[in-house]
């Protein structure tokens, strides 16, 4: 298992659910603007190597060049036909108030075994599985058996207890009836509908949350024509995209941290009982020794940005 | 003498080199005056030099003839010959920076370098055509006191609504990706840093009455708010100044729909001069107060020498003579922070969203 800190989220749903529109969306929305949340400016940015050494130039230059690691998930990309070259992965540095305070990193499984080997070794700590709202409404009992199976194949391969969010796309589709109160009748109707998945949830003990989105714009009206194409200059005002991502951290930071808590205890236990003299011609002891020295450093310079996080999250 | 850079950012055709030759029109060819019958002072720009990729041609012909080409082909290029060749004035393929004097009342206070960069710098600053000279270029951009940051108003107020776009169209995205690592930079020079966002080509007829109603209220605040609101926020309010000015290099009525110059234009210079003098103000007060600091210094180092011996004496003098040479610097300079503060009211009209640092030092001089 690989443990890096990283706010690591996993997207799992049928095809054109919208999971690579929600994506672009939410970095769309953190990147190129400020979002504010009691106060406090979230951004996103590309993850960027360490840059204590580089000098004023350098650092503007990284800046630059960073640019182009986030200028691929352009929510225009979607439209002109581009969507192939969007990555599945995006590295993020989630930054508060300009401090990092962690790391989003996107994960798109498209369900092959290599994605769930993937899965294994990441430790992913949220994993957000992408429902259309059509298939709520029409109740499409099929649709939930499929995803079901994918969720259940996810949470079983991942070795910590990910926390779930349903993010229910392309609610800009739905019926003022339903997008009334905080869509109260739309998540009443989730309920009843999505009953497979929020029973495995609750039969697993995985703590779950749900969020309609839209990744374009609350009024259709301005993306799509009335033959259904996209317009020539579309207007993209992702909805709710930002409370999805507010929820995800919420609920991946504290797992996070009591995940590196638990493996600094760990580290620091082995290094305790193979550090003995008696160990000292022991070549094993001496590697787990160096191994368990090397986690610890990665550890405890990984909860850092976690502890920022926390300030404004706990 | 001290030095102010402002540096101009914005993507390919926003009007930078437009903009630029503005200011050698609105303060070369004609200075600006402020105050009344007492208080009368001059403000004006002296070129000095122009610095191209890495050779200055410093006081010699080639400045001279650059900067006659700034002040009639740029705007010629830009409003006229649509696609032909004229050389210089048809864009900034290069960056440039230029070197001028900046004279209160005929004395010169500190220089002023004005840069120009290539709109590729934002357009696609990753290009093979950026690479040998991005450091150098992102070198002198964390040495900025000032940066004017070019938004073309014709594509705001025409997707006025469409922030994405907006956004896109104008390079407003990276710049405000890169505009906190900037920040941070200067921050570690202990600088202050002035930003304008310019809103050029305010005087195209593409533009409705409605948008520029109150001085560009309604484009302003969509640029505070939605368009730079990450650039913004990115300030630090005890020591910044910024603010959004609506600047034209030609003036409103001279320009049809297609930019070509109407009949009898006349040509006038709208703002370009009060986001220049803006963009030093700050550097101003904030180089006074180092100098005070010197001079304190100096002047404590003075006290302690005991005049005793030929070598004391000796030192004591060479400090007695740092101490009269940054006197004599910033006597200069609080002429012209004295010109600057009498400029106070016109920033107010001017400048939309505008935040002052400094301003009670200012003020205090105003009232003095």
């Amino acid at each position: 298992m690989i443990f890096d800190g990283t706010n690591l989220i996993c997207v799992i749903g049928e095809k054109n659910s919208g999971r690579r529109s929600l994506i672009c969306s939410i970095i769309n929305k953190f990147a190129f603007n400020p979002v504010f949340m009691d106060g406090n400016k979230w951004t996103l940015s590309p993850m960027k190597k360490s840059m204590e050494m580089l000098d004023d130039a350098e650092l503007i230059q990284n800046s630059l060049a960073s640019f182009d690691a986030i200028k691929i998930f352009d929510i225009e990309n979607i439209v002109f036909d581009e969507r192939e070259n969007i990555p599945d992965f995006a590295d993020l540095a989630l930054l508060i108030n300009d401090e990092l305070c962690g790391r989003i990193h996107f994960s798109n499984i498209r369900g092959n075994t290599e994605d769930y080997e993937n899965l294994k070794k990441y430790a992913y700590s949220i994993l957000l599985v992408v429902v259309e709202c059509s298939a709520v409404v029409n109740n499409d009992s099929e649709y939930f058996e499929r995803l079901l199976l994918k969720l259940s194949k996810a949470v079983d391969v991942s070795p910590v207890k990910p926390r779930i969010v349903f993010a229910l796309t392309k609610a800009d589709m739905l019926s003022e009836e339903m997008r009334s109160r905080d869509f109260e009748k739309f998540y009443e109707l989730f309920e009843q509908n999505a009953k497979p998945l929020l029973s495995y949830c609750l039969k697993n003990a995985l703590m779950f949350e749900r969020k309609a989105v839209s990744a374009f714009n609350q009024d259709n009206t301005k993306i799509f024509g009335s033959n259904g194409e996209f317009l020539e200059e579309p207007c993209f005002e992702p909805w709710e995209v930002e409370k999805l991502l507010f929820d995800m951290v919420y609920l991946a930071v504290p797992v996070i941290r009591e995940r590196l808590k638990n493996i600094i205890y760990e580290c620091n236990d082995t290094i305790r009982r193979r550090r003995g003299v008696f160990n000292r011609e022991n070549i094993r002891a001496q590697l787990d020794l160096r191994q368990a020295r090397k986690n610890l450093c990665i550890a405890i310079k990984n909860i850092y940005p976690l502890d920022n996080a926390a300030k404004y999250i706990e | 003498m001290e030095k102010i850079r402002i540096s101009m950012l914005g993507g390919s055709g926003t009007g930078k080199t437009s903009f630029f030759s503005g200011v050698i029109q609105s303060m070369i060819v004609n200075p600006i005056v402020v105050g009344n019958e007492k208080t009368r002072s001059t403000i004006m720009l002296r070129a000095k030099g122009v610095k191209q990729s890495s050779s200055y041609f410093l006081d010699d012909d080639k400045s001279d003839d650059l900067v006659q080409a700034m002040s009639n082909n740029a705007l010629l290029a830009n409003y006229l010959i649509d696609g032909e060749d004229v050389g210089f004035g048809m864009g900034t393929t290069d960056s440039i920076e230029f070197l001028f004097d900046l004279l209160i009342n005929n004395i010169p206070c500190c220089e002023i370098i004005i840069a120009d960069y290539a709109g590729e710098l934002i357009d696609d600053p990753n290009n093979e055509a950026m690479a040998n000279n991005l450091t150098q270029l992102c070198d002198n951009i964390a040495e900025s006191d000032a940066l004017i940051i070019m938004a073309d108003s014709v594509i705001i107020s025409k997707h006025l609504g469409n922030n994405n776009l907006i956004q896109r169209e104008t390079g407003a995205r990276i710049i405000n990706m890169i505009f906190p690592t900037i920040r941070r930079v200067i921050e570690k020079r202990k600088k202050p840093l002035t930003t304008l966002v310019a809103l050029t080509k305010s005087d195209s007829p593409q533009i409705s009455e409605g948008m520029t109603k109150s001085n560009f209220a309604a484009i302003s605040d969509v640029m505070y708010n939605n368009i730079y609101a990450s650039t913004f926020s990115s300030m630090h309010r005890d020591v910044d100044s910024w603010g959004i000015i609506p600047v034209s290099a030609v003036g409103k009525g001279n320009v049809d729909e297609y930019n070509y110059f109407v009949a009898n234009a006349n040509i006038q210079q709208e703002n370009i001069d009060t986001a220049i003098v803006f963009s030093i103000a700050s550097s101003i007060a904030k180089i006074l107060s180092d100098k005070d600091m010197i001079i304190s210094q100096l002047t404590r180092q003075y006290r302690r020498i005991v005049p005793i011996g030929s070598r004391a004496a000796a030192s004591r003098e060479k400090l007695a003579k740092e101490i009269e040479e940054v006197k004599s610097q910033k006597t200069a300079l609080e002429d012209c922070r004295s010109a600057i503060a009498q400029m106070n009211d016109v920033f107010a009209n001017k400048i939309n969203n505008m935040h002052r640092s400094n301003i009670d030092e200012i003020d205090a001089v105003i009232k003095k």
